[in-house]
């Protein structure tokens, strides 16, 4: 779907981009990690032309973006800022509209995508027609992700877009990015502070430091193979071994062949939840059932396997 | 509602002494006793008051269209470089005095409303262009981002962007370009311009206080009305 080449964007001494080359398949989320003034929003900006390289080149779904008409090309690429950037003398509605309303889509297709998008980002109808400066620092950044996400992109791009709303509030975002991704097969590009977060939603996390692609690997691989001593470091260090346990469920380690007695964890659940599960009731064992109704175990042994 | 409001009361009293001043006659003859004509007969206040808003009024209409559009240009990716240039030579324009301006169109222009026009117009220009510099300024370089990353063209941008929230700063400078351009107009009178000033002009030069008076009065109650108005208009736009 994505195609960078060789990407490399200099502001005067600084290489904000140092010939950076990755493959984004389409429907990948990818998770942009790296500590501050690593570039990642420079590459965001790379990929949507809001500036042009110094050397190599992005080219989306086979084309090279450069030679695309910009402006087309941007109401195809959705893109949350970093700094949310909602235009406050727009109601959220308004604000939401402002990408299929540059489309022209018809007025009743706008409302009904508002709905939607509202209620998709969790908030409530009647936020509709506030105006940004009325909005918590949390809500602004879900109506943010609702105008990136307005007129249904083949690209997403997202710059830290949960970093203002609280932790339950969050997953509930991650669930809905997870469950939109799923239904639109949408590719996401997403920039990310928070390790959990890049974790739970990356296909492919992509460590960048210092403008240079240091790894790029899916986060179990990641976390198993870290490539340098920084990448273990943003991973948690003597503790990335926890974060591992973040990347498989307890229906992929259970063993479905028996089981035993007590409160079953679902299929679904992450080997943390098991694992937390365990320890607060003081067992190596635990009954799995999944959806189909069909019940497991899963011990400790299973849990640590790799 | 409306009559609560000082503009609506200032523009009634502006009103009715321009209409109604021959019928305070007896006023200025008690003020000024040795003076054969008390009211300035020359043109008719209404016909003065008109010809003086006109001439304002379409100096800031130019200036607003030409400050507003410099400024936007200037502000472009193409025009980014006259920038500088267009502050320096407003300000520059700013410090000619009026009157020598008015001296130096005559020659090109005649007498009459039309240098003074052009005086107004380049005197109304710097207020409208550093406004609307400064407004422009003021839009985050998020929301250029934002509204860059959503896809409007750059044309889209400016009008559904930029100028709506940097409308305040502008309304301001429009507003202090149109208040100096009625104080200004006054002046016209001096090159043979139809204005409120003219019965300054007369009873200056004949020695007619109540002229003087009568002109005054009415040019200044003109300005603080259309002040006033303009404070309406800002109350109205949508604080952010
Ligand atoms: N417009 C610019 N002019 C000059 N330098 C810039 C510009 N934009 C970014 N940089 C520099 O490029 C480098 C990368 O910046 P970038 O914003 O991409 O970092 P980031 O990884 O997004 O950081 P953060 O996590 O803090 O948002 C930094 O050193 C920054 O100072
Ligand atoms: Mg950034």
């Amino acid at each position: 779907m994505i195609r960078l080449d060789h990407l490399t964007k200099r502001y005067g001494a600084t290489v904000a981009v140092d010939d950076v080359s990755l493959d984004i398949p389409a429907g990948a989320i990818c998770a942009l990690v790296g500590p501050s003034g690593a570039g990642k929003s420079t590459l965001l900006r790379l990929i949507n032309r809001l500036i042009e390289p110094d050397g190599g080149c992005v080219q989306i779904g086979g084309a090279e973006a450069g030679t695309l008409p910009v402006v087309a090309l941007r109401r195809r690429i959705g893109y949350v800022i970093q700094s949310v950037g909602l235009f406050p003398h727009w109601s959220v509605a308004r604000n939401i509209a402002t990408v299929p309303r540059l489309l022209g889509w018809e007025t009743a297709r706008i409302e009904r995508r508002i709905d939607q998008l509202l209620d998709l980002v969790g908030l409530p109808p009647s936020l509709a027609t506030r105006y940004p400066h009325e909005l918590s620092g949390g809500q602004q950044q879900r109506v943010g992700v609702a105008r990136a996400l307005a007129a249904e992109p083949e690209l997403l791009l997202m710059d830290e877009p949960f970093g203002a709303v609280d932790p339950v509030t969050r997953r509930t975002l991650q669930d809905a990015l997870l469950e939109i991704q799923a239904r639109t097969g949408t590719t996401i590009i997403l920039v990310t502070h928070d390790v959990d977060e890049a974790v739970r939603l990356g296909t492919v996390i992509a460590f960048l430091s210092h403008g240079r692609l240091v790894q790029a690997a899916s986060p179990a691989e990641m976390l198993r193979a870290p490539a340098s001593a920084e990448v273990a470091a943003f991973f948690g260090g003597p503790r990335l071994g926890l974060r591992l346990l973040q990347t498989a469920s307890a229906g992929e380690r259970a063993d479905f062949a028996r089981t035993i007695a007590g409160e079953p964890v679902e299929a679904e659940a992450m080997l943390d939840e098991v694992v937390a599960r365990m320890a607060a009731a003081g067992v190596t064992s635990l009954p799995v059932k999944d959806g189909q109704g069909r019940r497991g175990v899963i011990s400790l042994d299973d849990v640590v396997a790799r | 509602m409306l009559l609560a409001r000082p503009a609506a009361w200032v523009g009634a009293l502006f009103l009715g002494l321009t209409f109604g001043m021959d019928r305070l006659a007896p006023l200025f003859s008690w003020l000024y006793p040795d003076l054969d004509r008390p009211v300035y007969t020359r043109a008719g206040f209404p016909e003065l008051a008109l010809s003086h808003a006109l001439l304002a009024g379409s100096a800031s209409l130019v200036a607003t269209l030409i400050g507003i559009g410099a400024a936007v240009l200037a502000t472009r990716r193409a025009g980014r470089a006259f920038a500088p240039s267009l502050q320096a030579l407003t300000s520059i324009a700013q410090t000619f005095p009026p009157v020598a301006v008015l001296a130096l169109a005559v020659p090109a222009t005649g007498y009459g409303a039309l240098p003074t026009l052009i005086a107004l117009i380049l005197y109304g220009l710097m207020p409208v262009t550093s406004a609307t510099l400064a407004g422009l300024a003021s839009v985050p370089a998020a929301l250029r981002e934002a509204a860059d990353g959503s896809g409007f063209s750059p044309v889209a941008r400016l009008w559904q962007v930029e100028l709506p929230l940097a409308a305040p700063l502008i309304l301001a400078g429009v507003r202090t370009s149109t208040i100096i351009g009625i104080g200004t107009a006054t002046i016209g009178s001096t090159v043979g311009a139809l204005t409120l000033g003219s019965p300054i002009i007369d009873g200056l030069s004949g020695s007619n206080p109540a002229y003087v008076l009568q002109g005054t009065v009415l040019v200044a109650l003109f300005a603080i009305f259309v002040d006033l108005l303009f404070g309406e208009i800002e109350r109205r736009l949508p604080r952010l």
